[in-house]
């Protein structure tokens, strides 16, 4: 998944304000707390004077004769233990060289600011320890510095929620744009509607307008190629059979007709290469990105196909016939004739004399289906998927056929999202070929 | 009769002229829609054969401008861009019927008399052929010249089949012609017609099966 543009401006506003708020957060503690603390430690020394004169000790018992006003003390022995004062303040040592040590305690909801000394009198070093109040005004004093820290980063945090909800409305243009192209089907080539575009992706639109209209004429311009090309071959070709077929009916050519007719084969297989090209290059997926679909019954196309090869059949000795149930789809009829006309052009060319070949349509479990079933050698189960393959040929196939001819059926049943089966025939002889398009 | 073929390559034309020639046609050749239409400004024609792509305007432009001016000749369609979609358009601009290239002599030579017997079909009710005349009209049916008895269903089959000679006729078809108005035949009786037919014509012409799809009437060969 590639990164998103809304999680991008969030990271890049989320960094920069993440340190912000650490920077505020620091200018606020040295501004309000630092000094506030400055004060109260100022105070707890003032108190720590008052206190250490106010010291008796009278055989060895140590009393302080006036409180102060100070919120608590407490004095301590060298060992940790209570002498006078308040048992809630935390014994904190003082290391050896320190005269004085300030720490924060926290005595029931109170943040207390302590400080701890070392005093020297007749009965011993004595460790006392004054503390007052901490200021309770702002959030920062109340939470100290990491509670203050805290409160910032929920701020933050609702700050980038508004800001992803702005983003996400302000990224509503490219979604419109996203679901436009993902709902088109891929043969839309229609331009893309832009008159309520926003400034930035009118650009975007206009480039994609711009290679639509692109891809579109390329794609006629390549159909008119095609066109004209099957023109320029198909006449003089379609003279040159003629031609020959008078000849070889002349008497006067009857001492030449061998030549002759080696000679009509060559131009019939000149035909029939010419013909399977012109239609592999319109079954082409990139020509048929915009496919000219319209209801069509395969078994009305079957008859046609079966008719136009009765002949060859008979001149082979081939039992050609037809099995046909109404098979209505959607599609383009040129490209199916071309897919019909392959299978049982296939089928006569490896059929010997004597065999039969049947052309099938109808619906199998509600899908349209056409299948082309021969008695002829069969195709091996291990080269059923190559010989899909462009110029694959059989080993051993006779005939001279190009190799085209199920790279054709192949395509136009991809085109029309059907399915291509090669498999045995009827009685497990021969071959069935058989293309299933979806159910409609 | 007369035939005019509106191609602008000589081969093609050439071997439309030589194949028809053998069938009793007199070709007159027009390399261009211009140069047809003048032809038959200037002469009366039976039949017209008609390339699609002619340079300049092609020949579905002609066949509009010569049914836009009420010319009902008959016209065969040649092309090389023989797709569904391209017959169609042929056939709804008044073509009357539409052979993709290459094609077969004999095919040719097929449709062009369906299309002249079509079209004078209502004046010349006798088809003559090499061994058998059939007198429409007079329900009459001669193969060497002797009288040869048929049923009424029988005759609505031959009757179907003489007029599409040479070209197949879908079984469909049959069934609706030896269907009576109250009644349906079913597929099975049209074969036994047809075997009936079969049998009383012997060998004066030859009714082909196309398993599954239909019935062809073939003439045959000369002795």
């Amino acid at each position: 998944m590639n990164a998103s543009i809304g999680r991008r401006l969030v990271f890049w506003l989320a960094v920069p304000l993440t340190v912000l708020s650490l920077c505020g957060a620091l200018a606020r503690y040295w501004g309000t707390v630092a000094p506030r603390v400055a004060s109260v430690d100022q105070r707890l020394r003032r108190q720590a004077e008052v206190l250490t004169r106010r010291l008796r000790i009278e055989n060895g018992r140590v009393t302080v004769d006036a409180p102060t006003d100070a919120f608590a003390f407490a004095i301590r022995d060298p060992a940790g233990r209570l002498i006078a004062g308040d048992a809630r303040l935390p014994p904190i040592a003082v290391a050896g060289a320190a005269a004085a040590v300030f720490s924060t305690a926290r005595v029931g909801h109170r943040a207390l600011r302590v400080l701890t000394y070392r005093a020297h009198t007749e009965s011993g070093a004595l460790l006392i320890s004054v503390a007052d109040e901490l200021g309770r005004a702002g959030p920062a004093a109340r939470f100290g510095f990491i509670g203050g820290l805290l409160w910032d980063f929920l701020q933050l945090d609702l700050t980038l929620a508004l800001v992803w909800i702005g983003i996400r409305l302000g990224l509503r243009p490219i979604r419109r744009l996203r679901d436009e192209l993902a709902l088109r089907s891929p043969s839309d080539l229609r331009p893309i509607a832009d008159a309520t575009v926003p400034r930035e992706l009118a650009p975007l639109y206009a480039s994609l307008n711009r290679l639509f209209a692109l891809l579109r004429d390329s794609i006629q311009s390549q159909q008119r190629f095609i066109a004209n090309t099957a023109h320029q071959l198909r006449t003089p070709i379609t003279g040159m059979l003629a031609q020959l077929d008078l000849l070889l009916a002349e008497p006067a050519a009857q001492p030449i007709a061998a030549r002759l007719q080696t000679l009509q084969q060559g131009v019939r297989q000149l035909a029939h290469s010419s013909n399977q090209l012109l239609t592999l290059a319109r079954a082409d997926p990139a020509v048929n990105v915009a496919p000219r679909r319209q209801p069509v019954d395969l078994a009305v196309l079957a008859g046609e196909v079966v008719a136009r090869h009765f002949d060859r059949a008979l001149q082979t000795g081939i039992d050609l016939g037809a099995e046909l149930a109404e098979a209505r789809i959607h599609g383009d009829p040129s490209l199916l004739e071309d897919l019909l006309d392959n299978l049982v052009d296939n089928a006569l060319k490896y059929t010997p004399a004597g065999g039969r070949v049947t052309v099938i349509a109808g619906r199998e479990e509600d899908r349209p289906f056409v299948a082309v079933e021969d008695t002829g050698p069969g195709i091996p189960q291990s080269e059923r998927q190559r010989v899909r393959q462009r110029h694959y040929r059989l080993p051993n196939s006779p005939g001279h056929g190009s190799g085209l001819g199920l790279a054709i059926v192949e395509e136009v049943a991809k085109i029309h999202d059907a399915l291509l089966e090669i498999g045995a025939g009827a009685d497990g002889t021969g071959t069935r070929v058989a293309v299933r398009f979806p159910a409609n | 009769m007369r035939l005019l073929i509106v191609e602008d390559d000589d081969i093609v034309a050439d071997a439309v002229a030589r194949v028809l020639a053998g069938e009793h046609w007199a070709a007159t050749r027009a390399a261009s829609a211009e140069s047809a239409l003048a032809a038959l400004a200037a002469e009366e024609f039976d039949l017209a054969v008609v390339d699609v792509g002619l340079p300049g305007s092609d020949g579905l432009t002609l066949l509009r401008r010569l049914r836009g001016a009420g010319k009902t000749l008959p016209t065969l369609v040649l092309t090389a861009r023989c797709t569904l979609a391209d017959r169609v358009k042929a056939l709804d601009l008044g073509a009357d019927d539409f052979l993709g290239k290459p094609f077969e002599p004999a095919e040719l030579a097929a449709r062009c008399r369906a299309l002249v017997r079509r079209a004078h079909g209502a004046l010349d009710r006798v088809i003559k052929m090499r061994r058998m005349t059939v007198d429409l009209a007079g329900r009459r049916l001669q193969i060497d010249a002797t009288d040869v008895e048929l049923t009424a269903r029988e005759w609505l089959v031959l009757e179907c089949l003489v007029r599409r000679v040479g070209l197949i006729v879908s079984k469909e078809r049959l069934l609706q012609a030896v269907s009576a108005p109250d009644q349906d035949a079913s597929a099975n009786a049209v074969e036994v017609h047809v075997s009936r037919l079969r049998a009383k014509l012997g060998c004066a012409a030859t009714i082909r099966t196309l398993r599954g799809l239909g019935y062809r009437l073939e003439e045959p060969g000369p002795p």
